[in-house]
Formats: C-alpha cells, structure tokens, sequence
C-alpha cells in the first residue's frame, strides 16, 4: 500500500512534531500551558513555527547587516563576496541541519512505530519534513541578499540565478548531511571489541579527512586568495558549484553568459535531484534498520575500578562521545567551519613569516565555533542518560564543573594538532605558540563555563532526554555563538586597543590578552561555583559500602 | 537512627492538572511499600518526589529525616531508583557503568568489587558485562538499573515497575532481594500492576486513584474497607478503583466488533 500527498506531508509534521515533543515534554512551562490547550497538537505545532519564524527572522537580519554597506557603496565586488559567503554559510548550516536531523530522528527511534504498519513509506518523507520545517530557513539568509542586489543593479538575470542556486544549497546541504549519516551514522549493536570499534572509527574519520582534503586541495590549488574567500581562476571560478556564485550571477554577463549560466545552475540542480534520490533512499533505509543483538556465550572480564568522581566523569563522557561515530562526527564538525578562514588567512599568506597576533586572531574563529558547539553537543550527548545522572546525587555544579576537561581535552588535541601543522609552514617563535594555545584554552574554557551553565538551565528537572531542541533548535546555536563571540572578541579586540593605544610590543598584547583571559576566567568561575564550591556531600553522606 | 519516608499532603499541578491531591503516608522502616494505581493515577509522579526528582507544588516529603525539596543530594545518596524503563547510558558497557556509579558513590574498591561480582554472577549477565549496554535485550538492561540501583546498599529503595521485563528466575531473585532489604531495615517503595507480586511481597499497600489515595493499609485491611473478607487483591482494586464491571466492557467490545 502506497501512501497519497496528503498522507506524506502529514507523516512529515508527525515527524517534526513527535521531535519536539520529546524535547520539550518534561519542561514545567510546557506542561503547564499544554494542559491548557485542548488541540495539543496545534500547540506543538504552533511552537515549531514560531521557531521557524523566529530563526527566519534572524537570517533575513543577518543577511540584510552583511549585504547593506556594499549594496549602498555599489561595490559590486564585495556585494558577490558577501553573496558567496552567505551561499557558503548556507550550504554549512544545511549540512549541519541535515545530519543532525537524522541523527535526531535515529537516537530517538521516531520511524519505529512505522516498520510495524503495513504500509510502503516513501523514502522521501524525511526530506520533505527536513525542508520543510529546517532546510528552507536557510533560504533566508541567501533571497534577501539576492533580491536586495537583482532590485538594485536592476537585473533579474541574478534573482532568477540566486534563487536556483540557492534551491541548490539547500539540496546539496541535505546530499552531503544524509550522506554523512549513511557512511558514519549508526546505531550500537552487538559485539564489538574496543580495538576493531577504535580501528572502524579511525578509518571513517580518515576517510572524512581525506575527502575534506581533496576538497580544500582543488580549492587552493588556486593559489589567489583574496580576504576570507578564496576566489578562484577561470576553469573553476566558473564550475566549481556554489563556490562560482560571483561569477555566474554577479560577473560574465552577455546572452552567451548569462546562457551558459543557466544551463550549469540547472545541470547541477539536475545532477543534486539524481544524487538526492540515491543517498536520500539508502539514508531512509539505513533510519529503518532494525538494531541488531548477538547472542554472546562465556563469562566476560568484569572491571571493577573506583576512580575519583572527576575522572570517572571526564572518562565517560570521553566514551560517549567518542564511540557513536555520528558524535565524532559532530566533533570534528567546527574544523569544516572554520579551516578554510585560517588556511586562506595564513597559510596561503604572501610570505612565510606570519604576524602572531593574525595567526591567533584566525584562531579566535575556532575557538568560537568549537566553544559553542561543544557547549551544545556534550549536554546533548547525554540523551536519555541526563534522567540517570539526576538520580545520582549530584548536582547541577558538579555536574558542569566536571564536564568541561572532556571537551577541553579534545579541543586541545585538535588546536595543538593544528598548531604543528601551521608551524611547518608559518616561521615563528615558539613562545608565541605557547601564547596562542594558552591564551586559546582560557578563552574557551570560559565561554564553556557561561554556555553550559546558562545551557543547562533549560532542561527540566523532570527531562527524561536531552536533544539539540531541548535548548531551542537553531535559536541556541545562534545565541550561543552570540555569547562566545561577544566573550571571546571582547578580549580580543580590547587587548589589540591597549596595544594600540599604549605602542605595545607583539608579546604584550599576548600578555594582556593572558592577563584578561585568566580575569574573565577566574570571574566566571566564581560566578558559577565552579572553583568556590566545596561539595557538601563529598564529605557529607557518602555510603558506607 | 531509625529511617521512615513521610508524605505529608502533597499535591502536584501540572497547570490545571492536578496529578497528586493531598496524598499522605508514612512508610517505616523494614517495609516493602506497594503504590498500586492505574495507569496515570500518579504513582510515578509520587515516586520521583520522594527521590527529590520532582518538586512537589504543596504539602512536604522527608525521607530519613531531609526534606525532598532541600535536600535532595542527601536523599539521592541514600536511595536506589529501579525505573520503569531502564534508561541507561547506551554506549557504555555494563561494566564500565558500574564503575562510573560507584565512583559517583565514592564506594569503597574491595567492598564494590565484591558486591558487583555477585551481584553480576547472580543476575546471569557475566557475558554481557563489555557489551554495549544498547545492544542488550530489554531484560539484561532492566538487570543493569536494578543492580545500578542496589549496588551500594541503598537505605531507600524505589522500585517503579522495575520486575517488567525480568525472566522468572531473574524476577524471583530480585523479590528475594527486596525481602531480604526489607529484613536488614530498609525501606523499599514498590509500584507494580502485577498484583499477585505485590499481594505477595509487600507488608502494605497504598492503591492511588486519579491522584487520591482511596486505601491504604495492610492487605487484611483493605479487604474490611472492601467489605470482601474473601477477595484477593486484584478484585479488592478493581472495586476500590470503580473497575468493577470489566465482564460487561468484554462482552460489550465482542457485540461492538461482531456487528
């Protein structure tokens, strides 16, 4: 039995809805105003749009910020700079969306009452539910600026090409999100032994490396890096997919173009359908896989270690992060965002011998995105365990403070390994890498602080789960990048004024920017009892085993 | 010290739903509790305040002399939680959850390693014990919460539907367990719909009715409020919750599905 159209977009609010629900339905707030309503459903829905608009809004906002100075100069190259950088933070954002969508949908079981109706799903229905209440938000952050430019240059060459290849974004997000999901998406099942679970997960992040790296490798090849966006020669300025907006729409017009124009946004948009239809149907499927279970026989090693209360904590959450490889994904998610800035800013600087202070303000980006992300992603990787670690005694102190060496440690590995790289390349004193990674952990570790403590309010008393909606969805992405940013590029620039201001060397605007690091630290650290609190209980009602 | 659980008046709102109005008990210690109630009468609701998961909207719960609402670490760390379905974390192996809670408990190492070996050994999972704790059935996971809520001793116990799923060896044992809890002068709270269990296992009952407690004593009690001397307790529940007429609602579904 094959469903109809009407069926289809319902399956997809259902969808949505029954994603929601799970994340809000043990909020006090929500239970006390749903059991005022009487559609209940309405009012989920309700939220989800106010959500929708919520979100739209701040793209429209965003676009609008970014696009208004070049369009009221007429500086038409840096009016397609901006349009390219907004297609590519776009493009980001869907894929992002998309993976975290279906990794959401996975965790949370929410196709598995359907593997029990004898009905044949249409492998489309997480996609349109996907689009239709995420995906096309996106959208916003791309039309206005693409509409505000096509009615000011007075050309509806750009606004029929914006909106194709903003269309493409978005589908192309989607392709490589559910492509994500199907190569490093999975559920746990049976028997696996930490070498061959470590090996696999070393192998898929290889893989990932590897094809990021071809990525960056055609991009760069290049070689004429101009600001934060690469621009590209001709062969590819012209081909390579969103990243030839400038010169599609804004650039090479002509009937001969504008032609060529149209026949390359329409093949790719093409090509992304036939490529949607293939990973879209094995993403759907792979949603549908049951979990598979092994019967195992023989007793097994039990160990049975007593470790301090830190390390057990800093340790399991190591685990559960590392051993989903969705999560590793997610993980290593900030470096997509934000390598192309650092290598454009400094790799690919006209000479080998780099500024200190530009190579950690590129970094500053990193630490931003890494913060929030990782803000957000290890309260989320709790999932359901968040009801387990409420009935331990612990509280909401102990229970931050020990959370925030796992993703310190990791973030660490990842800057340092960064670091190494860039020094092959960039010729600088040793002590200003010292500097930069020191200066680095502070700041993230102090907006880690903030945006856990003030995340972490937001899950009820009563949460069963915690999903990336239990914060607020994409409104929580935006806030939180809003309050690292304001943290982290308020040291920084008032450490580059006094510096300025007072003719300082290179090493004291380090040491200023070390100093206001370890205050706002230190503050923050005061003010969520991290470092004043001595816990009651440990030396309190302990269990006399 | 001696140890009770007193549930004084207590209400819960959930906006204009009241889910607990003015319930009162006090539980003493050496007692195995039953909560009894259909589905949504509030048991878990009550359950959960009592642990200090959920904070009561009137009246006061203390267990062991702390207050659910202030001192909730203090009873957290006395007590034991069988959920009604284990939620467990899905990515850890059961052998590395029971470390993770015993170093939470800050248990000592010998007394752990001695009590999780046979605790382990008792319930059957020795083979399952480096397994993802998400690739387990539903019976082996339930096995890990009860034996992560019983591991250090716990003073209190609450037991949310937590036989479910146990195979009858496993259910047998674990009701072995809570008798021999309650001998050692714990306090187990138990809720179950099976109601031969709780006819068999607890000393008294509560049965919880649309957030009202409309009986409460020892089972010989509630068959005088009953005025059935000769009923057991599913039928004395069925009455006490005007449930009564389940003969006539079979009949009348069989007409409904014939036509």
């Amino acid at each position: 039995m094959r469903l109809n159209t009407k069926t289809l977009f319902y399956l997809a609010r259902r969808i949505l809805i029954e994603e929601r629900y799970l994340a809000l339905k043990n909020s006090a707030s929500f239970m006390i105003r749903s059991s005022k309503v009487r559609n209940k459903g309405n009012y989920i829905m309700r939220y989800v749009n106010i959500s929708y608009g919520a979100t739209s809004f701040s793209f429209i906002i965003f676009s609008l910020i970014l696009t208004a100075p070049s369009l009221m100069n007429h500086e038409i190259y840096t009016l397609s700079s901006v349009v390219l950088l907004l297609f590519i933070y776009s493009l980001f954002i869907n894929i992002s969306n998309s993976l975290l969508f279906f990794v959401s949908v996975n965790i949370n079981h929410i196709l598995d009452p359907l593997r029990v109706l004898p009905v044949d799903f249409p492998d489309h229905v997480i996609a349109v539910s996907w689009f239709i209440y995420t995906g096309s938000s996106s959208l916003f952050a791309v039309l206005p600026a693409v509409f505000l430019s096509a009615f000011l240059l007075d050309d509806p060459y750009i606004l029929a090409m914006g909106i194709i290849w903003s269309l493409f974004s978005v589908m192309l997000g989607y392709i490589i999100g559910s492509a994500m999901f199907v190569v490093f998406g999975s559920r746990l099942s049976g028997r696996r032994t930490r070498a061959t679970n470590i090996l696999r997960n070393v192998g898929r992040i290889l893989f990932l490396i590897f094809v990021f790296a071809i990525f960056e490798i055609i991009l760069y090849n290049a070689n004429i890096v101009n600001g934060v966006i690469p621009r590209l020669p001709f062969p590819y300025s012209y081909f390579a997919p969103v990243f030839n907006i400038q010169s599609t729409i804004f650039f090479f017009h002509g009937p001969l173009m504008e032609a060529t124009g149209y026949i390359i946004a329409i093949t790719y948009t093409a090509a992304s359908i036939l490529s949607f239809v293939y990973v879209n149907k094995k993403a759907f499927y792979k949603l549908l896989e049951p979990t598979a279970r092994t019967q195992i026989k023989g007793e097994q090693h039990v160990k049975a270690n007593v470790r301090s209360q830190q390390f057990s904590f800093f340790s399991k959450d190591l685990k559960i992060s590392s051993r989903k490889s969705q999560n590793l994904v997610l993980l290593i998610m900030p470096i997509f965002f934000v390598f192309p800035t650092i290598m454009s800013e400094v790799l690919y600087a006209p000479t080998a011998r780099a500024d200190p202070v530009t190579l950690y303000n590129a970094m500053v980006a990193f630490v931003i995105v890494t913060s929030s992300f990782y803000s957000i992603l290890f309260l989320v990787i709790e999932g359901s365990g968040i009801s387990f670690i409420k009935a331990l005694p612990l509280d909401s102190r102990n229970i931050i403070r020990w959370k925030i060496p796992a993703p310190t440690f990791i973030f660490v590995v990842i800057s340092v390994s960064m670091l190494v790289a860039i020094s092959i390349k960039i010729v600088m004193g040793f002590a200003f890498y010292l500097f930069i990674i020191l200066d680095m952990i502070l700041y993230f570790v102090s907006s880690i602080v903030y945006n856990m403590n003030r995340l972490y309010r937001k899950i009820p008393d009563t949460a069963d789960t915690v999903n990336f909606y239990s914060f607020g969805g994409q409104i929580a992405f935006i806030t939180t990048f809003a309050f690292t940013g304001l943290i982290v590029g308020s040291a920084d620039i008032f450490s580059l004024m006094i510096q300025d201001l007072l003719r300082l060397s290179v090493y004291m605007f380090f040491v200023v920017n070390t100093i206001v690091g370890i205050s706002i630290l230190l503050i923050l650290a005061f003010r969520y009892g991290i470092l004043s609190y001595r816990i009651r209980h440990e030396d309190g009602p302990m269990l006399q085993a | 010290m001696t140890c009770s659980i007193k549930i004084d008046n207590v209400s819960m709102r959930y906006g204009d739903k009241l889910a607990l109005d003015g319930v009162s008990l006090e539980i003493p210690e050496g007692t195995i509790y039953g909560i009894l109630g259909p589905n949504g009468s509030g048991k878990t609701t009550l359950m959960r305040i009592v642990l200090g998961l959920l904070k009561q909207t009137g009246g006061s719960t203390s267990v062991c002399g702390y207050d659910s609402v202030r001192d909730q670490m203090e009873i957290k760390a006395i007590s034991g939680y069988v959920p009604e379905t284990p939620i467990l974390y899905e990515s850890m192996t059961p052998s590395e959850l029971f470390s993770f809670i015993a170093s939470i408990r800050r248990m000592d190492e010998g007394t752990f390693r001695r009590r999780i070996e046979a605790l382990i050994d008792a319930f059957g999972i020795d083979e399952y014990m480096n397994e993802f704790i998400g690739s387990l059935s539903f019976g082996n996971r339930q096995k890990v919460a009860i034996i992560s809520a019983i591991v250090h001793d716990p003073k209190i116990l609450i037991v949310d539907e937590g036989i479910n799923g146990l195979d009858p060896r496993s259910a047998k044992l674990f009701k072995s367990i809570l008798l021999d809890m309650r001998d050692h002068g714990k306090i187990i709270v138990f809720s179950t719909h099976i109601l031969e269990i709780a006819e068999s296992l607890c000393d008294h009952v509560a049965i919880l009715y649309n957030g009202h407690i409309v009986a409460n004593g020892t089972i010989a009690d509630l068959r005088n409020e009953a005025n059935e001397p000769s009923q057991n307790l599913e039928e004395i529940f069925l009455k006490l919750t005007n449930a009564d007429d389940i003969p006539e609602v079979a009949r009348y579904l069989r007409d409904e599905i014939e036509h």
